[in-house]
């Protein structure tokens, strides 16, 4: 149950005459992810990890290389292989804001994808939705499931985004900066729950961040992108106690800390302008 | 509510001065939210202060009510006093506003794109500035020094420039530059590195930071990021749900905070940097 | 930096007070649009001037009759007066409202079913779909309307029907257009993106997602148009064109044309008739445009 990505390659801009204005966004990438996995792409913006994102899900077509799950080509499956695609790698997208469409409750949310993947029918949809609710611990699940999204709070429509990608029982979520929007105090409960969901359930993650802090605290594996490239692939361990490349240590460094001494230094150590 | 430790009868006037500041907001027809609760805070000449809160907290609508930047309708109730160098500000008219925003507070925002004119080359939208503040330099140097103390350093090579051809942590720049170029007596700096990226964020309040030293502006900075505050302030106010809850030297919030949420928040934000320790779920954070 | 298709980090943190205080203290579009008095008025007006076209003929004079003195000016049996033939105004005022609002909703429903296809289509698919809808769009909006009405009634002689295809097929690449633009910024939001790695076929998501949430501007432009409709297919009857079975207030005018000194009653009546309704119709659309758009009804 292998998600992988074999040499792929974007190029945006490209009809507009040639070679003027192209793009490439992503740049000969190869990585994959499976059950388990706890994988991290860390880059800044421009860096391609989003678009690479969506050249996984199958949102957007790769120019060169291919997208492959189980072995099969995205690009080779048919209507009824793609469905059981979307069942078992889903998303959450960034953006809690927009990621909900306004005009639907909570309910219609879970309910249409649990209908569209015929998991359950009738009365049973019911149950299931408010089973997925009460995994993410939106309690009581019956108020919840009424609730339309401007009447979440950020981190309840993260759990409301991540109840429904779940609730296809997944074997793989790919999250793009899932948990950056949001509150201190309410990131970490999401990623607990990340956490346990992974227990649980056996999911794999690839987790799309810019926030080192968090990478550290929750992956297993890391990518590190810049440019459409993959720059360094390591461990979660080995690059924290060393990166190899210049432009790892110079984000590593770009982190952060929570404390006047060291923060001031933090600040005056600032390289010039870029 | 904060008594103000700060201010005892031998200080100066104080830069500003904010006592007792509600605001209500209108949520519907008929329907309001405190948004801001009896908030006082103090910003003296040259100082550094921060406001750290979440989403929620008021510090937002806070800083907009010290800056004049809330709509301008009957629905918004607006109680308190604010006090810029003496001068009461709630109920000012627009007049007495205006005249503050041009030479007196500098702002700079989150999202540089939509403060800053498209169409117009970055360097003009500094001299603008400059020529409404309160400095008296008029020519194209002042504009060049303006964005080399910004951090700029091709300063005339940039000011031909249009926003869209700079970076997102060139356009921060500019934005400093410009609040910069009025020669204000306070800076405002709302989330202004939030939206960039980590190295960018980086270098960009290094800019701030010596540009305010370089002037010897105040600056109010308002952040959710404890670490920026860490960096950058010499006082904290912690705000929650519309109210200031704590606050003190940048020292005593971080190693000795006294109101529960300051602990929290300071667990949550350690757990996640911190290596060693768990991740802390807090219970302000079950929303 | 570009930052095509890249994700901002962070960058949703600027605070609105909505959401704060979660919870049902949003109040809906609907209530805010009938809590205006001034919108009660104006739907009052649309309403009277209805139950006036349509419920008014049962209790007035017959509009063929033509027993009453010839052009005679308002009185106690005629309220609004009489023509040349000596048939009671007030009841061919009523005759003619209900062709004219049949007129203005016809094409308004016409004009909204072609324009949210064919907009939907070529602002959520884009591409190919796009350029070609938007061609199509464009041929029909640059049509002359008189002179395709002129050269149809000419060929086809004057007919409701006629006149009615012929006013959407001129007035439905202005909605389109603006359906088009909806559906085309929508596309890129979060929501439209997640169903469609749900695993959601393109069609559904346009009907689900994208269409629903693209309703206010178009309801808006809907409004509009009943009102220019009107509008258009009086001024059409004032010059000739109308149905002579189905005389609307415009062929009212133009029956009035050679009396505009002599029977002032004859213009002024369905003149203001007109007027009305459009002027109704037109400042309902601006109200139910402030009642949808949240920025400015409510302050954040």
């Amino acid at each position: 149950m292998q998600l992988a990505a074999s040499s792929v390659s974007k190029t945006f801009g490209r009809s507009r005459g040639g070679h003027a204005g192209a793009r490439k966004a992503v740049d000969g990438v190869s990585l994959s992810v499976g059950p388990g996995d706890f994988t991290a792409v860390v880059g800044e913006s421009g860096s391609g990890k989003s678009t690479l994102a969506r050249m996984l899900l199958g949102l957007i077509a790769p120019d060169e290389g291919e997208v492959t799950f189980d072995g099969v080509s995205l690009s080779a499956m048919s209507r009824a292989q793609l469905l059981r695609f979307r069942r078992s790698v889903q998303c959450v997208l960034q953006d809690p804001s927009a990621a909900l469409n306004p005009r639907k409750p909570v309910f219609e949310v879970l309910a249409e994808v649990i209908r569209l993947h015929g998991i359950a029918r009738g009365r049973g949809v019911r149950e299931k939705v408010f089973e997925a609710l009460e995994l993410v611990d939106l309690l009581p699940a019956e108020q919840f499931a009424d609730r339309y999204p401007h009447q979440l709070s950020g981190g309840q429509r993260q759990r409301v985004l991540i109840a429904r990608a779940v609730i296809l029982n997944p074997r793989i979520i790919i999250a793009d900066e899932a948990v950056s929007a949001l509150d201190v105090s309410v990131k970490a409960g999401i990623l607990k729950l990340l956490s346990r969901l992974q227990d649980e359930m056996g999911l794999g993650y690839l987790f799309i961040t810019h926030d080192l802090p968090v990478v550290r605290k929750v992956t297993k594996d890391v990518f590190v992108m810049r440019a459409g490239r993959v720059v360094e692939h390591a461990s979660k361990d080995e690059l924290f106690a060393g990166p190899s490349t210049e432009y790892a240590r110079e984000l590593l460094a770009a982190a952060p800390v929570p404390d006047p001494l060291l923060a001031r230094a933090w600040i005056r150590g600032a390289r010039a302008v870029r | 509510m904060t008594d103000n430790p700060f201010v005892d009868s031998g200080d100066p006037i104080p830069l500003l001065q904010v006592d007792r500041l509600g605001v209500r907001l209108p949520t519907g027809r008929r329907s309001f939210v405190q948004a801001v609760r009896s908030v006082g805070l103090t910003v003296r000449a040259g100082e550094r202060v921060g406001i750290v809160g979440e989403s929620g907290s008021g510090k937002s609508v806070t800083v907009k009510a010290i800056s004049g930047l809330l709509p301008e309708s009957p629905l918004v109730g607006i109680e308190g006093s604010i006090r810029l160098a003496g001068q009461e500000l709630v109920g000012a008219g627009r007049a007495a506003w205006q005249d503050v925003r041009a030479k007196r507070i500098g702002m700079i925002f989150q999202d540089p794109s939509s403060y800053l004119n498209p169409t117009m080359r970055v360097g003009a939208q500094v001299r603008e500035s400059l020529l409404a503040g309160r400095g008296s330099g008029r020519g194209a140097d002042e504009t060049y020094r303006f964005l080399e103390l910004a951090g700029l350093p091709d300063a005339r090579e940039v000011a031909e420039r249009y926003p869209f051809e700079l970076s997102g942590g060139m356009r921060q720049r500019i934005l400093i530059a410009i609040a910069l170029a009025k020669q204000p007596e306070l800076i405002i700096a709302d989330e202004p590195t939030t939206a960039l990226d980590a190295t960018v964020q980086r270098q960009v309040l290094r800019s701030l930071d010596e540009s305010v030293d370089a002037l010897d502006t105040a600056l109010l900075l308002i952040t959710h990021d404890l670490a920026v505050v860490a960096g950058l302030c010499d006082r904290v106010y912690v705000m929650y749900r519309g109210e200031v809850v704590e606050s003190g030297t940048t020292e005593q919030i971080f190693l000795e905070p006294q109101h529960e949420y300051t602990k929290e928040l300071l667990r949550c934000v350690r757990s996640l940097s911190d290596d060693s320790t768990d991740l802390y779920v807090s219970s302000y954070g079950a929303r | 930096m570009t930052e095509i298709a890249e994700s901002t980090p962070s960058a949703p943190r600027t605070q609105s007070v909505t959401t704060a205080a979660a919870g049902p203290g949003r109040q809906s579009s609907a209530r805010v649009f009938f809590s205006s008095p001034s919108t009660i008025v104006l739907l009052a007006v649309l309403f009277a001037m209805v139950v006036f076209s349509f419920l008014g003929p049962l209790v007035s004079q017959s509009p063929s009759d033509t027993g009453f003195t010839v052009l005679s000016p308002p009185n106690g049996a005629n309220l609004a007066g009489t023509d040349s033939l000596g048939r009671d105004l007030l009841s061919r005022l009523m005759i003619g409202g209900q062709v004219s609002l049949f007129v203005g909703a016809a094409v308004a429903v016409i004009c909204l079913t072609v324009a949210v296809t064919i907009g939907g289509l070529a602002g959520f698919y884009g591409g190919v779909a796009d350029a070609v809808l938007s061609r199509v769009s464009e041929f029909f909006q640059v049509i002359p309307g008189i002179i395709l009405a002129l050269v149809a009634v000419a060929m086809l002689g004057a007919s409701l029907p006629l006149i009615i295809v012929i006013l959407s097929l001129t007035m439905w690449p202005g909605v389109a257009r603006i359906v088009r633009a909806e559906c085309m910024r929508i596309a890129e939001l979060g929501y439209v993106e997640s169903s469609r790695a749900a695993g959601f076929r393109p069609l559904r998501i346009l009907w689900s997602d994208v269409l629903p949430n693209a309703f206010p501007p178009v309801l808006v432009a809907t409004t509009m148009t009943i009102g220019r409709a009107i509008l258009a297919e009086s001024s059409l009857a004032f010059l000739g064109l109308g149905d002579a079975n189905a005389p609307s207030w415009g062929a009212l005018l133009y029956e009035a044309q050679a009396y505009m000194q002599s029977a002032w009653w004859l213009t002024v009546f369905p003149g203001v008739a007109i007027f009305i309704v459009v002027l109704a119709a037109n400042l309902l659309g601006d109200r139910l445009n402030d009642s949808l758009n949240p920025t400015l009804s409510r302050v954040k």
